[in-house]
């Protein structure tokens, strides 16, 4: 026991690495398609953006805020890029797109410089003259007479999202109702890693600090930011939650037994089985879930219910009496352990790792408990017979509990009324929506919204996605596709769509361009012949011409070679590297016709429509079943396993009717007030029929003897309130799935213990 | 173990973001200013030939309407580039030039708002009108041209001297009157602004741009409403 201890505790302190990534609670993606999601929702998840608004005061006072607080963020190397109004790097990106317009263009180059070409151009050229609004085309027009350089503006700017740029006051950026200033952060430290994360935020949070005038309001949103939060208010929680737990815990404790030599006894089994719960999923799995962690925790938790079953009814003054009673507690905790894991063991089917991480770690952590409960624990107890201790709180309970038997029908009734809820209730039973994985607070999600939709992102979650051998192939391809959405641009199937090859064309357009430029002496022919028909100044266009000779110089881009350029880090999220290959995103905007997009997907082979919605809950959706089967066949067999240790196949139904009765009831409940069920829901409903089942079981023993019925009894009721405790410290938890399971389990536990004392037969007294 | 992180959603922020407006407003606002120091009109005998007594005049207008004939040069042109269209002003804050050929172009200030609208010739398909809409408080430049513009149309000469150096010159039969700069923002897109005006009447506007190219602007009255007359 001791070199299994020291084992576990070597292995936490040399491999300990806790992960935040909720993708860990979604099934392990199996076709290609669901590889994409699972790309984009854990990409998403790390994304180093961060968004932050300020109000409360009057916009004036918004605005040189806005304007301090960003000078001071910008001083520091942590930003790749902090934008809060003004074009900051558009100079920049305008002379790379001067630089390359002949080879990013999406124009045919010969049809462009033909005379007709030109002589249309020039038209347009003349117009921009007569406009007292087009100053950058006045500023580009001797280079640029076909106008490449604004188209190429025009489809960087994405058609949709040019509508949605936020206004500005004062020189900086505000939202639509003029009641936040907004500043958007891209990070450019490496935040794969939690703590840099962490850093990120702290480093934005003190610059607020420092310059906060009183009265500003701030919100901070972006996916860093809710990492960072969640990681925090999980941590808090541990720390919070579980000395709350703890000191309740042993309060009760020692209150029931008046023994601290108890209350350490009960207590140590759940600790020796937490540190090998985590050790062993370290071991499994390289790093560890802090939902798994807290989750596993509190799992393990029912641990307690082990010594304290052991301990008041297994000791005794006389040895040989002790060994009997002990072996007798022992047979029935056995089977409650062995159900409890059977139960578990639907984590491990489930398919997610992140449930897979918890089954292992509850499995490993009871089972250390259970043993260490029975075969170390009785050597080390001071064995002076059944402790006594809030023996008139015992009193009371045992006349409920013999009286309780009286309400047996109401077990059966609640079965069915629950089932009827479940079915008949016009809320959804079911919570399939991503959301319900994330420990982000609805709020905060919709701050997060607000803000997307003041700065303008890209919201609609519609895209094509494609894979190919390498990154120019994907380029290629959607340079084949280009025309064919372009068609369904004009059928009004959809508004407007970006895509990698909008911003670098494939080597090979690449090279087409500059081969539809090679004449240049009569592309000059051409333009001295337009130039006839317009009052333009004869040698207004000389450096065009020059800029046309000098392209065969002119190098063609490729990818590797724009990383840190702009037009790189606007590639970054369209086209990627993917399994062995590569794989380029097509967002689209403003689909008004799903059906037609379906249809052209399906026509080209490597393509499909993915809406990030609707995909992710079918994910979701997918896990919950799986969860919902894996229950279905954890059922069967805890049936099987109870009839196998009874020997009978009437004597489980006993057992098992009033646990099922309590989950069903708890499910009723929960949804009837408006709570759908998520994953974290169901996994809490499990561990309420695991509970129940050994309450049911212990309940089960009571008519053997009188003497032992009041023992068995009193570890009964100790181990509710223990567990109810627990449960109920949890549901006050800040992250939503901790919330979820601490209400599931409190409540769960309640009705259980009542339903199994409803249930069971009555001492013959 | 994870893979290089990409924001999908970044991509088309960051499209929004670095391709801002490189249209420069501001300068389109101060033409625009320039045309509606025109509404002032009648100068009455027997007042005192002097700014002030110009300024109280430009406060009397209420609803305005002329057209204009906009002759401008460019280095890029052999030819002069003439523009025909209306203006109207209408008291407090609504302002707009109607540009009607050969292009068409309508920039409106209302309020807090600057609204551009225009034709734009698209390369496939048909000429859609296109409408873009600024809060004045957008650009600084910006909101110190409205500000110049609504402190003439209101009479206020002290706000009008922050901006710029004034003075008046000629006979009352053949009087111009000079706007020069000194605020550097302004300087930056005009070297001068002169009204040229004989007696109650502004001929014409000349404004030399700082890049070399002028612009002359001449009007004529269709509707004048002053409240004072």
């Amino acid at each position: 026991m001791l070199c299994i201890l020291a084992f576990a505790l070597f292995t936490i302190f040399t491999r300990f690495n806790v992960s935040t990534d909720i993708g860990i609670f979604l099934p392990e993606p199996e076709t290609r398609f669901e590889k994409l999601l699972h790309h984009q929702l854990d990409n998403g998840a790390s994304t180093g953006i961060i968004l932050l608004a300020f109000s409360g005061l009057p916009s004036t006072g918004l605005a040189e805020f806005n304007q301090a607080f960003t000078d001071k963020l910008r001083a520091s190397e942590t930003f790749d890029k902090i934008t809060n109004g003004a074009s900051e790097s558009s100079d920049e990106v305008l002379s790379f797109l001067e630089m390359y317009r002949y080879l990013l263009t999406r124009n045919n180059l010969t049809e462009q410089f033909s005379i007709p070409g030109l002589k249309s151009a020039l038209n347009a050229r003349l117009d921009e003259l007569y406009s007292s609004a087009a100053v950058l085309e006045k500023r580009f027009l001797r280079k640029d007479p076909t106008g490449e350089i604004l188209d190429l503006l025009e489809n960087w700017q994405g058609r949709v999202s040019r509508h949605k740029k936020p206004e500005e006051l004062h020189g900086v950026w505000f939202s639509a109702d003029h009641q936040r200033t907004l500043v958007l952060i891209e990070v450019g430290a490496d935040i794969t890693q939690m703590e840099n994360q962490e850093a990120v935020v702290e480093e934005i949070r003190s610059t607020l600090d420092a310059v906060k005038p009183p009265g500003l309001n701030v919100i901070m949103a972006g996916p860093t930011v809710f990492a960072v939060e969640s990681a925090q208010n999980i941590r808090d929680d541990i720390k919070n939650l579980s000395m709350m737990a703890i000191l309740l815990v042993v309060l009760f404790i020692s209150a029931a037994y008046r023994s601290i030599r108890m209350v350490v006894l009960t207590i140590l089994p759940l600790v020796i089985g937490v540190i090998v719960a985590t050790a062993s999923v370290l071991l499994f799995y390289e790093q560890i879930h802090d939902i798994t962690l807290v989750f596993g925790i509190t799992l393990a938790g029912v641990a307690v219910d082990y010594p304290i079953h052991l301990l008041t009814s297994g000791l005794s003054r006389n040895l040989k009496d002790e060994r009997n009673k002990l072996q007798k507690v022992w047979r029935t905790l056995r089977l409650g352990v062995f159900s409890t894991i059977i139960a578990y063991a639907a984590f491990l089917l489930s398919g997610f790792g992140g449930l897979q991480q918890l089954g292992t770690f509850t499995i490993v952590g009871l089972v250390t408990a259970a043993l260490f409960s029975r075969w170390v624990l009785p050597f080390i107890a001071d064995h002076r017979g059944p402790p006594s201790g809030l023996s008139g709180v015992h009193g009371r309970l045992k006349t409920l509990g013999r009286s309780a038997a009286r309400f047996r029908l109401v077990v059966v009734t609640m079965l069915g009324v629950s089932a009827a809820v479940l079915l008949f209730h016009e809320n959804p039973v079911l919570h399939l929506n991503v959301d319900s994985l994330s420990p982000i607070k609805d709020q905060r999600r919709a701050e997060g919204k607000m803000l997307r939709e003041d700065i303008g992102f890209w919201y609609g979650g519609s895209m094509l996605m494609m894979t190919a051998m390498d990154k120019e192939d994907v380029l290629r391809m959607s340079e084949n596709l280009e025309p064919g959405l372009d068609d369904l641009i004009e059928a009004g199937v959809l508004e407007g769509f970006d895509m990698a090859s909008h911003f670098l064309p494939s080597q090979q357009r690449q090279s087409m361009r500059k081969e539809q430029l090679k004449e240049v002496d009569s592309i000059r022919k051409n333009l001295t012949e337009a130039l006839a028909d317009f009052p333009f100044q004869e040698n207004v266009f000389d450096p065009a011409i020059e800029d046309i000779r000098a392209l065969d110089r002119l190098e063609t881009l490729d990818i590797a070679s724009l990383e840190d350029t702009p037009i790189g880090k606007k590639l970054d999220p369209l086209l990627f590297d993917f399994e062995d290959g590569a794989a380029g995103v097509i967002l689209l905007h403003g689909v008004r016709d799903e059906a037609a997009i379906e249809r052209f997907a399906d026509e080209y082979g490597e393509v499909d429509y993915m809406r990030l919605r609707s995909a992710s809950t079918a994910l979701v959706a997918k896990s919950v079943n799986r969860v919902a089967l894996s229950m279905i066949a954890c059922i069967t067999i805890i049936y099987i396993s109870l009839s196998l240790g009874f020997k009978s196949l009437t004597r489980p139904l006993k057992i098992m009717v009033p646990t099922f009765s309590a989950a069903l009831t708890v499910a009723a409940i929960l949804v009837f007030s408006g709570h759908p069920l998520s994953i974290f829901h169901l996994i809490s409903l499990l561990l309420v029929v695991g509970l129940g089942l050994d309450y049911a079981l212990f309940f089960n023993r009571l008519p053997e003897n009188d003497d032992e019925w009041d023992t068995t009894f009193k570890s009964i009721w100790v181990c509710g309130i223990t567990t109810m405790l627990v449960f109920g410290v949890l549901s006050l938890s800040w992250t939503p799935p901790l919330e979820a399971i601490g209400l599931t389990v409190g409540i769960g536990t309640f009705i259980s213990i009542v339903f199994a004392a409803m249930w069971a037969a009555v001492p013959e007294k | 173990m994870r893979q290089q992180k990409h924001g999908l959603t970044v991509l088309s922020l960051r499209l929004a973001l670095e391709v801002r407006e490189h249209s420069a407003l501001p300068v389109r606002i101060l033409l625009l200013f320039l045309f509606l120091a025109v509404p002032p009109a009648a100068i009455a005998d027997g007042q005192t030939w002097d700014v002030s007594g110009l300024m109280h005049r430009f406060s009397g207008i209420v609803h305005a309407k002329l057209v204009f004939r906009e002759t401008r040069n460019s280095a890029f042109i052999v030819t002069d580039l003439v523009t025909t269209g209306s203006i109207e002003y209408r008291r407090p804050d609504y302002i707009e030039k109607n540009v009607v050929s050969p292009i068409a172009e309508k920039i409106v200030i209302a309020g807090d708002y600057v609204s551009i609208e225009k034709v734009v010739h698209q390369r496939k398909g048909e000429d859609v009108v296109q409408i873009q809409k600024y809060p004045v408080q957008s650009h600084p430049v910006l909101a110190t041209a409205v500000a110049s513009l609504r402190a003439i149309l209101d009479g206020d000469e002290t706000l009008i001297r922050q901006d710029f150096e004034i003075e008046l010159e000629g006979s009352r039969a053949d009087w111009q009157l000079n706007l020069i700069p000194d605020n550097p923002e302004i300087l930056k897109y005009f070297d001068r602004i002169t009204l040229h005006g004989s007696d109650a009447r502004i001929r014409k506007i000349v404004s030399v741009l700082a890049d070399g190219d002028q612009s002359m602007l001449e009007l004529t009255y269709q509707l004048l409403q002053p409240t004072n007359p």
